[in-house]
């Protein structure tokens, strides 16, 4: 029983942080809110937005895979 | 044989190849499951494959290749708060979607409104989840309703005027809600889904290339027209201030109410099991994915109207809603805009169909039988339920054509009002007893008022989205009331 408590703790600790992160870009966009410059052809802010999307899915798996791992809320 | 009927042979073949198979399949499932069960949630029978396809035709829709691609093209930069607010809803769907399906298995909830009258005892709350979310849902009809119509128009090379593509739409939104129940529905998703994600990065990875030779090219031409677009334009390479105010409180905001959407919560209750849900979450993601193309799309077609090539104003409403399908036609043959407009409107049709499907099951299950008539038997509850669905496509039939809004907008607005269930929904989850019956009643009817009032008569102060400002006036109130309420019932025990 201990355990499946401590497994759930570890979980919500988990996605806490997790969530967390997928928030934390937006203080960078601040810093990234300008057309230049460019890259790859495509403007700064866009570029970093489009990152930040990609960020949060690649979030979205490793919680998946982490999930398995440890365990998740319900099992 | 002419553009336009190659076009539109392809997208109603398509909608007939679908609406056949669907109810083939209904006819076959039904008799598996207990009626009810299988009406409402598919007898909890869908497998991963299915399960995501169908997910994912019933999340993307008019919006995705019509609404996101309008924003890039009116209002450029903004569009990422829409496709940031969509990934962020699948980690918070990750975390919480399972508890909310492991507690609808254990205490056989079928609907979002079970859940509410479960938790706060309480037949009038769920009866009140049942009707505000029917109620809210028509603007994400209405958007359907306004896309698909959209597309008839476009795929049609302007042969179907726009009242007569919105009827059209209307009816065949009608056909495909009255085919059946999860099942035949979620079938027909299925297959809408895959051409769908198809579609939409065959055109967003080609279109900027064809039209412009690249996407460095594309954003040349982008920088000029920001700098120099005609009186009324909006677009905008970077964040103002007033738009990062609003993507926050979006993103902060709008995730919460992604999942509470009645028909989603069917799909998830619909789940076999909880491995299923959480792969789920990683796989509808890649649709997500897919709002990157959509967004190209939408630079390509302001792009196109900036360098002279496209006549039509997409800068404006409600012709910037236009652009995905104007880009379509303008750079492929009618084929491809056939099997791309079939795309978009099959994704459209499941959604809406979706939606009416499960808002007038709600209601005769969560409001007329609970409420009024507990005795009342299958049958006229499935009958009610279909009248209660045609009362509120008509409505969204009505405002579609008298009072059309940005599809974009559309949708937000219908989130900001189920996001209001969001708090009275985790704490009665997670706080059993932090909130009482009236202090959740209260809260998420104040909330949904205020969302009401500043959208239509405060313009979004601050530049924060209205759903944020439903929630600051929702939370507060239904804690003061839930207190209130305790003490009085604590001196009267």
């Amino acid at each position: 029983m201990a355990s499946i408590a401590g497994g759930k703790k570890n979980a919500w600790k988990l996605y806490i942080i997790l969530l967390v992160l997928a928030y934390i870009p937006f203080l960078g966009l601040l810093l990234s809110n300008s057309a230049e410059p460019r890259i790859a052809g495509i403007p700064l802010v866009w570029f970093y937005s489009m990152v930040w999307v990609l960020f949060v899915f690649t979030l979205i798996v490793i919680v998946y895979f982490i999930d398995r791992k440890v365990g998740g809320i319900i099992e | 044989m002419n553009e336009e009927y190659i076009a539109i042979s392809i997208i109603f073949g398509w909608l007939a190849l679908t609406a056949g198979i669907g109810a083939i399949l209904t006819r076959k499932r039904f008799s598996k499951y207990s009626s009810v069960e299988s009406w409402f949630v598919a007898g909890r029978s869908l497998g991963l494959i299915v399960l995501w396809l169908s997910l994912g035709a019933n999340i993307y829709s008019a919006y995705t290749f019509l609404g996101l691609p309008g924003l890039a093209a009116r209002e450029g930069v903004k569009a990422w708060g829409i496709t940031l607010y969509g990934m962020i809803s699948f980690l918070i769907g990750f975390i919480i979607i399972p508890v909310i399906w492991s507690h609808a298995r254990k205490h056989r909830w079928l609907t979002i409104a079970d859940a509410f009258e479960d938790l706060y005892d309480s037949k009038l709350l769920g009866a009140f989840v049942a009707i505000t979310g029917a109620l809210w849902s028509i603007p994400y009809i209405q958007l359907q309703i306004q896309g698909i119509g959209y597309i008839i128009e476009t795929a049609t090379y302007g042969h179907i005027d726009p009242l007569s593509a919105k009827l059209l739409a209307f009816t065949l939104i009608a056909v495909f809600t009255i085919v059946g129940g999860l099942m035949s529905v979620a079938f027909i998703n299925m297959l809408q889904g895959a051409i769908m994600l198809i579609s939409i990065w065959t055109i967003g990875i080609l279109a900027p290339i064809i039209a412009f030779g690249g996407i460095d090219k594309l954003f040349n031409i982008l920088s000029n027209y920001a700098t120099s677009q005609p009186e009324g334009g909006v677009f905008r390479l970077t964040f103002t201030a007033k738009d990062l105010s609003w993507m926050i409180t979006l993103i902060a905001v709008a995730p919460l109410a992604f999942w509470l959407w009645p028909n989603r919560v069917q799909n998830i209750f619909g789940a076999r099991d909880v491995n299923t849900v959480k792969r789920n979450m990683v796989l509808v993601g890649i649709y997500q994915v897919s709002q990157i193309p959509a967004i190209l799309v939408g630079l390509t077609a302001i792009a196109l109207f900036a360098t002279g090539t496209l006549s039509i104003p997409v800068y404006k409403k409600p012709e910037s809603d236009y652009a995905f399908m104007l880009v379509t036609r303008q750079l492929f043959p009618p084929w491809i805009v056939g099997l791309v407009g079939a795309g978009a409107l099959a994704a459209s049709i499941s959604t809406a169909a979706a939606i009416l499907h499960v808002v007038g099951a709600l209601f005769s299950r969560n409001a007329y039988q609970r409420v009024f008539k507990p005795k009342a038997s299958e049958r006229e509850l499935v009958m009610l339920a279909r009248v209660f669905t045609a009362i509120i496509a008509v409505a969204s039939l009505v405002l579609a054509i008298y009072a059309p809004g940005i599809l974009i907008y559309l949708l937000l607005v219908g989130y900001a009002g189920i996001v209001q269930f969001f708090p009275a929904y985790v704490l009665g989850t997670w706080r059993k007893g932090l909130l009482t019956k009236y202090g959740a009643l209260t809260g998420m009817a104040a909330g949904m008022l205020t969302v009401a009032i500043v959208k239509t008569f405060l313009g979004r102060p601050l530049g924060f989205y209205e759903g944020f400002w439903g929630l600051l006036v929702n939370v507060p109130l239904a804690l003061l009331v839930s207190y209130i309420e305790k003490k009085l019932s604590r001196r009267q025990g």
